[in-house]
């Protein structure tokens, strides 16, 4: 992988309650090149997501305050983010739970436990595949 | 217990004893006043006669038209005295047609007034003959008498009577005792026949009441034992309903303890989940050596961390699906499924272990159609079965998996020739938790969840599993999967 120079690194929302998940996450993000900005409740993803606008946002669905699916709802309805793509963790297999995340406007999600790798990797393509519009 | 009727011969014999007395009272009653009747006539015969055969001829007309006096007075009690003394009259009168009575037997009424003068006496006048029960004060007693008031007439013609005889019987001698001289031996008579009737009709009754009190008593004990057998039977529903209500009870709490293990489970794994995934993670970036370079012996350790920390994930994976396929929960993710390639997928994935074991593992993937399923449940049950048979295969045997298509069935089968399975686990293969003997006794780990969960994925699939082993030789798993339910849904899942 070309790992993009420090410049033009894109800046990606990572949030999530599990201050270890949310380390290990960044760690991995950071190392794929990307800029990581950390959120640790769905209020603080919602309020930096607003403030930053991220080429890209990982939400965990579990948090305290807004869910995952709640502040996807909240970006989408927000002109700024309305085409951030979204990533949601999720502990829950169900599928029930992955229309529900779908039906909120995310594009993706991974399942917890997760491969840091895979993830970077949904990451990675998902960014691709959108047209990045410079700030 | 209902309460013993009373004897009923007595109350038989007690009725009909009341009703021939009163019977017997009515006739007593009747004769009484049929003989108290002819008594009376008898009494006024005898007043008749007293009045016409022995005083009037011996009256004259002057006797009824003035109070009598002196000498005459004297004559008429001579005459009067022997018939009041003979023929049982108490007194007699004369009474004048102005009212007055003119001769006595009890000479302090001569010239008074009879009591009863507009009554009795003017009726006699008029021609009738009266009789009268009265009870008034005869030679200063007081007693019941039998009046008789007789008019008088001169012989041969129907003028207006001279005046009238009043004439006083005492009752009893005159009427009562006559009557009862009837009535005594009737009374006498009856009493005979009553009791002669009794004694006929006591055993008789007895033997048509004994006759009755067994049909009764048997009808009693008939209620008895019906009512018994009714309370019985309210008893066993009544207890049945008890029965019934704690049954739904207990399912209602067993129901509870169901959801709360279900719950219980599901919130554990997802616990166990959070720790094991920034484990592994950490793990992984130390592997990645993103902190350092690792020496070998550092990596041989940290390798079996990760090895263990893996098969921890599968094990609350497991029990987490288990609990939702238990709670009814289990939902698939549709989507188009290649049988065939997932088969290769799963080969290719098992190679590693299966080469450590030198075990021979083939795969014979005839092409299927395509399905809807979820793809990655049943990537479990593939990889589920092919580790099973790995588990069970020593070293040097091998293991084929194959896929074809069955009629409107696509079908994979797992075979190996191991150590097979013994026919009395084979039933109970599919269990939790279930262990077959075989695998305990050579200590081969599991957990026995693998094929609770082939199952429980196959049969969200509709499909069916065989399981073909004999001991010694090998084992055979087969799964069917229908491939002609939500066909149209192929392509838009896809």
């Amino acid at each position: 992988m070309i790992e993009p120079q420090p410049a033009d690194r894109l800046l990606l929302l990572v949030a999530d309650d599990d201050e270890d998940i949310l380390q290990l996450l960044s760690f991995r993000l950071e190392r794929a090149g990307y800029e990581v900005v950390q959120a640790r409740s769905g209020d603080e993803a919602l309020r930096l997501a607003l403030e930053r606008v991220p080429a890209l946002a990982v939400l965990d669905v579990m948090m305290p305050g807004l869910n995952g699916f709640e502040v996807t709802r909240e970006l989408r309805r927000n002109a700024a983010t309305s085409t951030t793509p979204v990533i949601l963790l999720t502990a829950k297999a169900q599928a029930s739970d992955v229309a529900r995340g779908m039906a909120a406007g995310a594009d993706d999600y991974v399942r917890k436990p997760f491969d840091a790798r895979d993830l970077a990797d949904r990451v990675g393509r998902l960014l691709r595949a959108r047209p990045i519009v410079s700030a | 217990m209902p309460p013993k009727p009373p004897r009923l011969t007595l109350r038989i014999a007690t009725y009909t004893a009341a009703a021939l007395l009163f019977a017997a009272g009515a006739l007593l009653w009747f004769v009484d006043q049929r003989a108290t009747a002819q008594a009376e006539g008898q009494a006024a015969a005898r007043a008749h006669f007293v009045a016409d055969i022995l005083l009037r001829d011996r009256l004259t007309r002057a006797d009824f038209a003035r109070p009598v006096t002196g000498r005459r007075r004297g004559e008429l009690d001579t005459l009067f005295m022997r018939v009041v003394e003979s023929q049982e009259i108490k007194r007699v009168n004369l009474i004048a047609p102005n009212g007055l009575i003119t001769y006595s037997t009890e000479h302090h009424l001569i010239g008074e007034l009879p009591s009863d003068l507009d009554g009795y006496v003017k009726a006699a006048f008029a021609g009738r003959e009266i009789r009268a029960v009265a009870t008034t004060e005869v030679n200063g007693r007081r007693a019941k008498v039998f009046e008789t008031y007789l008019p008088v007439q001169s012989k041969g013609t129907s003028a207006a009577p001279l005046g009238v005889f009043e004439l006083y019987q005492d009752y009893k001698k005159a009427v009562s005792d006559h009557a009862r001289r009837t009535v005594l031996p009737v009374g006498g008579f009856l009493l005979l026949a009553l009791i002669v009737l009794c004694a006929t009709l006591v055993p008789i009754l007895r033997r048509v009441t004994a006759a009755v009190e067994v049909r009764n008593r048997r009808l009693v004990q008939q209620a008895t034992t019906l009512e018994r057998s009714l309370a019985t039977a309210q008893e066993a529903r009544s207890e049945a309903e008890a029965a019934r209500r704690a049954m739904v009870e207990q399912n209602k709490r067993l129901r509870e303890l169901d959801r709360l293990k279900d719950e219980f489970l599901s919130l554990v794994s997802h616990e166990l989940r959070t720790p094991l995934t920034s484990i592994r993670g950490y793990l992984d970036l130390v592997l990645d050596e993103e902190a350092g370079d690792l020496n070998p012996e550092q990596r041989r350790f940290l390798e079996a961390v990760e090895r263990n920390s893996g098969r921890l994930l599968r094990l609350v994976g497991d029990l987490l699906f288990v609990a939702q396929a238990d709670a009814g929960r289990l939902s698939l993710e549709q989507g188009k499924v290649d049988l065939a390639a997932l088969a290769a997928e799963c080969v290719e994935g098992a190679a590693p272990a299966a080469a450590e074991k030198s075990i021979e593992l083939v795969l014979v993937a005839e092409p299927v159609p395509a399905f809807v399923g979820d793809r990655g449940r049943l990537a479990q049950v593939l990889d589920n079965l092919v580790s099973n048979a790995l588990k069970f295969t020593p070293e040097g045997g091998s293991v084929e998996v194959s896929t074809k298509l069955n009629g409107d069935h696509v079908s994979v089968e797992v075979s190996d020739n191991g150590i097979g399975i013994r026919v009395a686990d084979q039933p109970r293969l599919f269990e939790r938790f279930f262990r077959s003997s075989v695998a305990d006794d050579q200590a081969i780990p599991g957990t026995g969840l693998g094929l609770a969960i082939v199952k429980a994925i196959v049969e969200a699939h509709k499909g069916e599993i065989r399981i073909d082993s004999k001991e010694g030789l090998g084992t055979t798993v087969g799964i069917d999967l229908p491939i002609t339910a939500e066909r149209e849904n192929i392509e838009e899942a896809a």
